[in-house]
């Protein structure tokens, strides 16, 4: 048999199912974003509307409103995640007993997000644990979740429990590559704790570093589940992410076209930060 | 004490407090389904159970039966089908640079893509079929992410695996489906482990396309379990489902830590 024939051969399977389930999907839903898809019409052919459902994405002040708190919640997420990651991965990297802690710190990281936020109403109770503790220092009850003002960051604190382990591994699996020799060279010269940090942990981890801080952009700007669960979007709209918006216009109002167009917005800012993000810290 | 020692005792202190912030939720979760409602909400909040029950596993055991069922055999095909095809598709891409540079663009963006956008496909063409709230259903789209993921994984793999004893059998007239079986396959064994646990979980855990996909016969158990959103008197009993839903997360987590690094970054990151 020809190597190209078995080539393809193996291929071919699995190529069937990417287009049957991963071409054919995303052609569709750009097909429907292009049209007035609404479910709650009377018909059964819907209309071509060319950009329309784009353009009405630029006025619609819930949409935009999304887009700035979905870009809250990264910015949140990203400022509380990143240090308390990097702190935890060097700390374990000096840790004697690191093999022990591994497993329990991997464990958030692989609940499910739904479990993840359901921990979180339970902590994040008026009369719950959280609140206690801080009564310790003499705050009072705070009702997380159910106050504009404090619910966006519930969930970015529920986010981070389950996500800094995330960095902390990756990074911790940096700074183990890094050969010893480098860091023993530097203190031999007599360089500090501090400047060994700086000058050689930090410059080495650098690509490593940009993959982690990328993947939870990414898995920030489309989150979901955690919304879903611990404020359904609320109070008002005070933690209403994009990706939650499209699905309340898709699966609650019908407007599955509407719907398909903010989610092919998120796309195009998600590519464009990409590219950006991939030029500026030069990995491929 | 001298100075190292105490650092020492320092970082000791340190790590307990993160393992305690880190494992604690689910500390909780164990306290809230085995006591009473009564005792669940006290203030201040009792931190060792002072009276115990199995009223809410007892609930749990006869509600979260069938979201159960649904999720073992919706993760499991999901994983079967990924490994199964996704490997000789890996060993093509890897053997026989077919597939260029473009794939794993395309395996990193599907990761990232944003929920609503295969839902709202997904969602109509599983209407027109009349596939609504099937297994398959689940199992088709969860398959978008599962399949290119381990294709992907599996060719980060194979092109690490050096090719002399395949060429030596080939010389000695195998064919290619028996060196993919009888040399590749078990050289390959734990990298499909692998392979096969991540799949797994990232489908027991996806939640958005389980929700918009299924209804009142297919719902996996983050779907029970999200449905319980601001019913407060079952906290125990919700407890004990989520807590049947970490099972996956804690043998991954224990048992196959040191592949955890690749698996999560794609192989981006070795662990």
């Amino acid at each position: 048999m020809g190597e190209r024939r078995t080539a393809y051969m193996f291929v071919l399977p699995a190529l069937v199912l990417l287009i049957a389930a991963v071409i054919f999907p995303m052609v569709f839903s750009i097909n429907v974003a292009l049209r007035k898809y609404d479910l709650r019409l009377p018909t059964e052919d819907y209309p071509f509307v060319g950009i329309d459902n784009f353009l009405r994405a630029a006025r619609d002040r819930y949409f935009l409103n999304s887009l700035l708190i979905t870009l809250q919640f990264v910015i949140l997420g990203v400022a509380l995640q990143f240090p308390i990651g990097l702190g935890v991965a060097v700390l374990l990297s000096r840790f004697r007993w690191r093999r022990y802690v591994l497993p329990a710190i991997a464990i958030p990281v692989l609940t499910p997000p739904i479990v993840a936020g359901y921990m979180g109403i339970i902590l994040f109770h008026p009369d719950g644990v959280v609140n206690y503790f801080l009564s310790l220092f003499g705050a009072s009850k705070i009702p997380w979740y159910s106050r504009p003002d404090t619910a966006l960051i519930t969930c970015v604190l529920i986010d981070t429990w389950q996500w800094y382990p995330f960095i902390a591994l990756i990074l911790l699996a940096g700074i183990l590559s890094i050969p010893p020799e480098y860091i023993e060279a530097a203190r031999i010269d007599g360089a500090s704790e501090r400047s060994i940090f700086r000058h050689i942990i930090l410059p080495m981890l650098r690509g490593v570093i940009a993959v982690a801080l990328i993947f939870r952009m990414l898995e920030m700007l489309r989150v979901f589940d955690v919304i879903y669960i611990v404020t359904y979007g609320g109070p008002g709209t005070a933690t209403q992410v994009t990706n939650f918006y499209s699905y309340l216009v898709g699966f609650h109002y019908w407007d599955l076209g509407y719907a398909a167009a903010m989610g092919w917005i998120l796309v195009i800012i998600l590519s464009i930060l990409v590219t950006y993000y991939m030029r500026a810290f030069k990995v491929s | 004490m001298n100075k190292s020692s105490l650092i020492e005792v320092v970082k000791i202190i340190v790590v307990a407090i993160i393992l305690l912030i880190t494992l604690f939720p689910i500390y909780w979760m164990i306290v809230t389904s085995l006591e009473p409602w009564e005792l669940v909400l006290v203030w201040p909040p009792a931190f060792l159970p002072r009276q115990l029950t199995l009223e809410y596993w007892e609930w749990a055991g006869s509600r979260f039966l069938l979201p159960l069922r649904n999720s073992l055999i919706i993760a499991g095909s999901t994983t079967a089908i990924s490994v199964a095809l996704g490997f000789p598709a890996a060993y093509s891409f890897s053997r026989f640079r077919i597939g260029g540079t473009t794939l794993p663009f395309w395996v990193l963006s599907l990761r990232f893509l944003p929920g609503i956008v295969p839902c709202v496909a997904f969602y109509i063409l599983f209407r027109m079929l009349g596939l609504l709230d099937t297994h398959l259903a689940v199992i088709i789209a969860h398959l978008l992410i599962t399949l290119p993921f381990s294709i992907w994984m599996f060719k980060v793999f194979l092109d690490a695996v050096p090719r002399d004893l395949e060429e030596a059998a080939l010389v000695d007239g195998c064919t290619y489906s028996q060196v993919l079986t009888r040399i590749v396959l078990p050289i390959a064994l734990p990298s499909i482990a692998v392979v096969a646990l991540f799949s797994f979980t990232w489908s027991w855990n996806e939640f958005m396309m389980a929700l918009i996909l299924t209804k009142s016969q297919a719902y996996t158990l983050p779907v029970m379990i999200a449905g319980f959103r601001g019913a407060g008197m079952i906290w125990g009993g919700v407890s004990a489902g989520a807590l049947l839903s970490l099972i996956p997360a804690i043998i991954l987590a224990v048992f196959f830590q040191r592949y955890l690094v690749a698996g999560l970054t794609m192989g981006a990151v070795k662990g």
